[in-house]
Formats: C-alpha cells, structure tokens, sequence
C-alpha cells in the first residue's frame, strides 16, 4: 500500500486532516467518538456520513482495535439533514424518532 | 504500569480532568481512571453557558463566582479554551415574564462588578440584529459568559499529562479497596491500583462508586434534549437564553403548558465558534436513557424558530441528548463519605459541572493536600443527604 499522505483531508466538511487524526489518536482517542470531539471530525453537515469509515480504519489501524468496536455504539437522528420546518408543521406525540 | 499513585481520580470529564490538573500541578502524583473516555458522558452533550444569574442567591451563588474568577488564569495556563465573557440576552415574551423578571432584580445580593439591565425590543435588536423584531424586550446580563466545551475539557487532559497525571481510559472501576475504614485504592478490568486518596468524578454515575462502599446519594440522571444546526456564518452573537427558564425553576405554578412542566423546556440559543447553532433543551427524569423525543425537539425548534425566524430556513443535522448529575438541591457533593478516610466525593453538578469544575478542583486539591479548605464546604456535605 501507497504511503498516505499525512496532510490529505478526511473530514471534508470540517477539513480535518488525517495528520489531526493521528494526533487526536496520540492524544488518547480509541473510537470514532473520541476522534471526533477531539478534531470536529463528523461534526459537520454530513455528521460523518462521508469520513466516518475512513475514520475508522485509522483508528482500528492505530490502535489494532477491531473495526467493529471503534465505531459509535449509538445513532442519532436524523439521517440526513432534514428542515427545520419539519417539526414546525407536525403535531407532535412524544413517540421517539 | 505503576500502581502506587498519590491520588487516584476516577472519571475524566470536566469535573475529574479539572481535579486531576489542580492536584498535578499541586505536586500530586495523580491516576485518572475513565470507563470510556474523557469527555464522553455529560461534558460531551452540553452547551458552554456560564452564567452567575442562575445560580441561586447565597451559597451557591458564591460558590459560583470562586469559580468563575478561576476560568481566565486558568486559560492563561493551558491555553485557550473559547473564553467569553460577552453577555447573555434573556428574552422576555409575555407580559407576565417581564412583571416576573422585574421583581427578580429586586435583590439586594447582586455582586458587585455585576450588573442587569432591561432592554426594549429596539435595544434588543441591536445587539441582535437577526432576531425577531415583534420580541418586547429582554433582560441583558453583560457578565455572563461561555467557553467551547471539549476545548475546555481536553485542554485540562493535555495539561495534566504535561505535568505527569497518568490517564487509563476504557477502564471501568468495578471495587474499593480498603484497610478497615480507609479507602487504599481501586479495582478495574486492568488490575488494582493504590493511592492515598480516591476521588468520584463521575457525575451521572457516582452513585455507582457510592454504592461500593455502602451508602446511596440520591444522584439522578436528569436529560437534557439537544438539537445541533447546520453551520452558517454568524447570525447569533450573544447567548441567548428564556426567561421560562427563570419561571420553572422560581414559580412553576404559573406554566400553564403540561408539556412544557414535565419536560421541563426551556430554551437556549448558542452559535459555536465552528457556525453550529445548538439548540437546548429540557431538565426531564428519563432514567439513563440518552434518547430524544419528537415532542422536545419540536419544542425546542418551535421556541427557537419564534425568536430566530431564520431559524425556519436552516436545517437539523443532529438531535442528542445529555444527562446531568441532579442532586436534590442543586448543589454537588464534595468531600469525605461516611466514615472513610481517603475517599473524596467531586460529583453531583448537574448543569454545573463546566461551571463549577474549576472550584471543585480547588476545595479538592486543597482537601488532599493541606487537610482543609480555604472556603467552607458544609453545604456541599455528603451528611445533608444521609439516611439514617
């Protein structure tokens, strides 16, 4: 495999560099989660969707943790992002999303 | 690894990588134990309000304004942290909020330096030109101030590790060890470590370390819906807050809207540094559950959309929710628990813990290290809430 740059961006949203993810792995993060809060990696429009699996194969990589184990064990809504206004015209129950 | 620590602290949120910095830098050789990883429980589902104006008259209040002295050296130290203090706008909606507001000035207890001021709608607007115009007035507390979160909370980590504190993350505490009534260390998944003393920061779950040595404090998760907005240039420039806020907490029988009682919503307007609007949220009993309700966010984007109606054009790109440490009189616990001797509670913040992490840190360190406190922590007591 190719050396990868370490100044290639990963999280394009937030342009997060692979070497900013390193970083944050050095610093301690062990999961997608921990990368994120530390680098703002996922934390923008997309909330992931984009960089999220390639987050993970750096963190599995670095930390020789399984892949399954360093992604986030919950989801949050919504899948993508959805107006506002969505919530504005719809009666709500308190059922869960 | 070692195992023989001068102090062991157990959590690595705000609370506990705050502890863990003061005792470091006070020569302590310092164990951080953390089930996940720091910044992962209520720190990392939370806005950065910091605010003197909520905090109950008297010892609270006092408590409070320790802390918020501490925030700038301490940005000075570690680095920067998104520190403002550049005033939160109240908004006032009805007429029955501004006669309630009004009275709430009348206090004689203001600190001095501190100041509030009642704004018409036109004062309101320039301060925020993209709110709504038909918004009758608000209450503008100048001393008011924020900081970005995780900034704060992995500024505290990398500090302390620069000064030797050890961190062990996804590592889960699962006994105290003891010597008759003197806590001596801890047990985990990794083995057994040793220290002089053993600190509880673990907000939401202290109770689960309470428990081990054969006492219940009535800590309770209490959730707080969040709802994040897709980045936009600046259009929110101060923190904006609601005065339904100030009238659950201070006259609840005058909410006429069951949901809004037992949820209790309120809401809060922030733009983040990174152009994310978060959108909060509710003080509701919901056990451990971390989930979001339909019925919250539409009321808390309902709430936001009336004050902000560009609001109405932007888009959702998450919901979460957080879960505060509530105790039942707001204040946390810090300090010994029952008879034991090398034990110390840091817990019990609920909505406080950013606020009030760098004065527990203080009365911690100062506990451990020179056996008192220079500020009197009675109140925060582990015996105010003994059972006998």
């Amino acid at each position: 495999m190719a050396q990868e740059k370490e100044d290639i961006i990963i999280c394009r949203c937030q342009e997060v560099t692979r070497e900013e993810i390193l970083q944050a792995i050095a610093e301690g993060a062990t999961t997608v989660d921990g990368v994120k809060k530390r680098t703002r990696a996922g934390m923008g429009l997309c909330q992931g969707k984009t960089c999220e699996r390639l987050v993970a194969k750096i963190v599995s990589e670095q930390t020789g943790k399984p892949l399954a184990e360093v992604f986030p064990p919950t989801f949050r809504a919504p899948v993508r992002p959805v107006a506002t206004t969505a919530f504005l015209e719809e009666e709500t129950d308190g059922d869960k999303i | 690894m070692e195992t023989k620590f001068d102090v062991i602290v157990v959590g690595a949120g705000a609370v506990g990588s705050s502890c863990a910095y003061a005792l470091s830098k006070a020569g302590q050789k310092v164990l951080v134990v953390e089930k996940r990883d720091s910044c992962m429980g209520t720190g990392g589902a939370t806005g950065g309000l910091l605010s003197w104006f909520t905090k109950k008259p008297g010892y609270h209040l006092a408590l409070y304004l320790q802390s918020q002295k501490l925030f700038k050296p301490l940005e000075e130290e570690i680095g920067k942290f998104g520190l403002q203090v550049d005033g939160t706008v109240q908004v006032i909606e009805t007429d029955m909020e501004m006669e309630l507001v009004k009275k709430s000035m009348e206090r004689d207890d203001i600190p001095s330096g501190y100041s509030l001021e009642i704004l018409d709608g036109k004062q309101v607007l320039q301060l925020e030109p993209n709110i709504n115009p038909d918004i009758p007035g608000a209450l503008w507390i100048p001393q008011s101030g924020r900081l970005e979160v995780f900034d704060f909370v992995y500024g505290m980590v990398r500090a302390a590790k620069k000064l030797g504190c050890q961190f062990l993350t996804e590592t889960e505490v699962i006994g105290i060890l003891r010597e008759g009534e003197r806590v001596t260390g801890i047990t985990t998944n990794r083995g057994d470590f040793y220290a002089g003393t053993v600190v509880n920061a673990c907000g939401v779950w202290g109770n689960d370390l309470v428990k081990m040595l054969g006492y219940d404090m009535p800590i309770r998760p209490r959730r707080g819906q969040i709802v994040a907005l897709e980045q936009r240039a600046p259009y929110v420039y101060h923190m904006i807050t609601s005065s339904l806020y100030q009238t659950i907490k201070f006259h609840p029988e005058l909410i006429t809207d069951e949901a809004i009682q037992r949820i209790g919503y309120s809401f809060a307007i922030e733009q983040t540094e990174s152009g994310t609007t978060i959108l909060s949220g509710t003080r509701e009993f919901a056990g451990f559950d971390r989930g979001v309700t339909t019925e919250a966010i539409g009321k808390i984007i309902a709430g936001a959309a009336k004050v902000y109606p560009c609001v109405k054009d932007m888009k959702i790109i998450r919901t979460f929710a957080g879960l505060r440490p509530y105790t039942p009189d707001g204040l946390p616990i810090v300090g010994s628990l029952g008879q034991y001797t090398g034990f110390c509670m840091a817990c019990g913040h609920e909505g406080d813990g950013i606020a009030l992490a760098p004065i527990t840190a203080q009365l911690v360190t100062e506990l451990i290290v020179n056996g008192e406190t220079s500020l009197d922590i009675t109140p925060l007591s582990w015996q105010r809430f003994a059972v006998s």
